[in-house]
């Protein structure tokens, strides 16, 4: 059972649960590359899992869709946009958190192409080429701007590759436009690429019907500790350089090549949701403001992914109103993970991290 | 196939009708292959559609034959999720195999008899060839971009990659087994090397090279995956990466059904015009 005490009798761990009586496995689909990951990563080295008895076991990601189509061999991930509905609507994977809402530049061009001078025109955008991971945010955001100027993307052409990949064809002069994400498009930026769109999007945690099922009380504590490792990693500038020095080290061990300057950077940038506003946004329901979904009342969580980010998605037939529709019925964005861990928080009052 | 009934005494027959008993023999035999040939087809679908219809397969992960049909007639008109209509993804990667596979069979099947026939070329070439053909044509992507970039040439060059080293071996090896009683009735006629390379070794290496064309052109449609998987914005195997961007088992299943059945045409074709070439070897 699951395992936590009351403050009178709290254990040292550091957030205040108690470790599991029998050892657990919780497998972890890692997000390389990408902060909103970053927690689970931290967490295990940091011995915030040891201390509670949980030994964790990674696969590794650098691609939501992909990270989904291979559910079977973790139980519980964070993930972008991308991820999520490839994830919802093909494997009945559920959405048990928002990890984080990401600003990020997304679209990048060449200092010398007409969009870095002007982005407004929409002459400067019809006719271009661009390369990007397609069915991923960057597509969405790519949408999102030539929608803004009467355009779509049939105005564009557009090449499917992988984040690097891309990277370096467009750094060998192919293309007009980059779409990219995570810490490639800080090595964009680097590398004096002009940024021309940035984007809000939620990144989420996921976890698989099998280990909701089997596996709820693990995936519970492992939701608490990576809700506090977030807090935790931005409580001072010393445990934000640790955590940069973490994403380091997994980004290498995956060969993806950054620097402790790049590490630092993208941690600075990274601003976790707090595990109380997790609970508040994945648990508290209102009546859906737009008319779309009128069967019953939802929750924050569910706004932000299905009535904003998957417009774009749907306005590009990627997906359908069905689909959304679908994920609404079925509840694949799940707040039972939220609630149990509202209560055990609420049981043993737990608050923030000991150290 | 063997002949159930027995044959009545030839003897007892006339000319015509024992023509007309071997003519019946081999309608029947081919009736009975194509029964076979369509019974085994429809058996596999039926079994398809049946493991799906019971629920002994997820509906989630595999698409039903039937289904398979009518996306294949919606995705002729309909663009969405990959941006193409079947048309123009097929087209698509035709142009990169066809174009892949042609520049290996002129390249490979070339090379591949100079090598055989002229021993200097064979030392200079060969230990080049020998580092170069275990080299998997996807690892040949990075290199591939910065050298051609994105386009056509790219993807066919990956597709070459995996064509190439079939052809140059069948050609190298046909040509090497050509009888040598051929290349000395030749010579005594005082014909000259060259020409009893043209005259001699190239015909009777065809047959060689034929198997391995045949083999070229199932690598190259094999790899079109690969290759789309480099860069691409339409084609069969892009579809099939989008279709795993969005999780449509139903777009995969359509693109692999697609690809195999233009792989059987193309062997068909190749099969027509192998029968034409080498009409003079069965006579």
């Amino acid at each position: 059972m699951p395992t936590t005490t009351a403050a009178s009798e709290a254990p040292a761990t550091t957030f205040g649960l108690k470790p599991f009586a029998t050892p657990q496995t919780l497998r972890v689909g890692l997000f390389v590359g990408g902060a909103f990951s970053i927690p689970f990563y931290v967490a295990d080295k940091e011995g915030f899992f040891k201390e509670l008895n949980i030994k964790v076991e990674y696969e590794s990601f650098s691609n939501g869709p992909a990270q989904m189509e291979a559910n079977k061999t973790w139980d519980i991930s964070a993930t972008g946009t991308g991820g999520i509905l490839s994830g919802t609507l093909g494997y009945g994977v559920k959405m048990i958190g928002l990890a984080e809402y990401e600003r990020n530049t997304y679209l990048f061009v060449r200092p010398t192409s007409p969009l870095a001078k002007d982005k407004n025109n929409p002459a400067n955008w019809k006719g271009t080429t661009w390369l990007y991971p397609m069915g991923t945010t960057p597509q969405a955001v790519l949408a999102e701007e030539l929608r803004k100027r009467g355009l779509t993307l049939d105005d564009v052409k557009q090449v499917n590759m992988d984040v690097a990949t891309a990277l370096t064809a467009f750094l060998g002069n192919q293309g007009d436009g980059l779409g990219s994400f995570n810490t490639v498009a800080l090595k964009a930026l680097d590398a004096g690429l002009v940024g021309v769109a940035d984007f809000d999007t939620p990144n989420a945690v996921m976890a698989t019907p099998s280990a909701i099922a089997d596996k709820r009380d693990l995936l519970t504590a492992a939701y608490i500790v990576f809700y506090r490792t977030g807090e935790w990693l931005k409580s001072s500038p010393e445990n934000q350089k640790k955590a940069a020095g973490y994403l380091l080290e997994s980004s290498l061990d995956e060969g993806i090549k950054i620097s402790a300057d790049l590490a630092m950077r993208t941690m600075q940038r990274f601003t976790p949701v707090p595990l109380d506003q997790d609970i508040k946004e994945m648990v508290d329901v209102a009546p859906d403001s737009t008319g779309t979904y009128t069967k019953r009342p939802i929750s924050i969580a569910e706004q932000s992914v299905l009535l904003n980010m998957m417009n774009f998605y749907i306005q590009q037939k990627k997906y359908s109103d069905a689909d959304r529709i679908r994920i609404f019925d079925q509840k694949l964005i799940d707040p039972a993970i939220a609630m149990d861990a509202a209560k055990m928080v609420k049981d043993l009052s737990i608050s923030g991290a000991r150290k | 196939m063997t002949i159930t009934q027995p044959l009545p005494d030839a003897q007892a027959l006339s000319k015509e009708e024992r023509v007309s008993l071997v003519q019946k023999a081999k309608r029947k035999e081919k009736r009975t292959s194509l029964l076979l040939s369509v019974g085994g087809a429809l058996g596999f679908i039926s079994l398809w559609q049946l493991l799906l219809v019971t629920g002994l397969v997820s509906r989630r992960y595999v698409a039903s034959p039937l289904e398979i049909a009518v996306l294949f007639w919606t995705k002729l008109s309909d663009a969405s999720p990959d941006g193409s209509v079947l048309g123009q993804n097929i087209l698509s990667s035709l142009q990169v195999a066809l174009t892949g596979f042609l520049l290996a069979v002129v390249v490979g099947v070339s090379l591949g008899l100079l090598m055989g026939w002229y021993r200097g070329l064979d030392w200079f070439l060969r230990p080049i060839f020998e580092i170069v053909r275990p080299i998997p044509p996807v690892s040949w992507i990075p290199l591939t971009i910065v050298w051609f970039g994105i386009g056509l040439q790219a993807k066919a060059f990956i597709v070459f990659f995996s064509a190439f080293v079939p052809c140059l071996i069948n050609a190298y090896t046909g040509i090497r087994q050509t009888s040598p009683v051929l290349i000395n009735v030749a010579k005594t006629f005082g014909a000259s090397n060259f020409t009893v390379f043209m005259k001699v070794g190239c015909p009777s290496a065809l047959p060689m090279i034929f198997a391995g064309v045949r083999v070229a052109l199932g690598m190259s449609w094999a790899t079109l995956v690969a290759a789309e998987m480099l860069a691409a914005s339409s084609g069969l195997g892009y579809m099939i990466l989008m279709g795993r961007q969005f999780a449509r088992a139903d777009i995969v299943m359509l693109g692999i059904v697609v690809i195999g059945s233009i792989g059987v045409i193309l062997t068909f074709v190749l099969g027509v015009v192998e029968r034409k070439v080498l009409g003079w070897k069965k006579q």
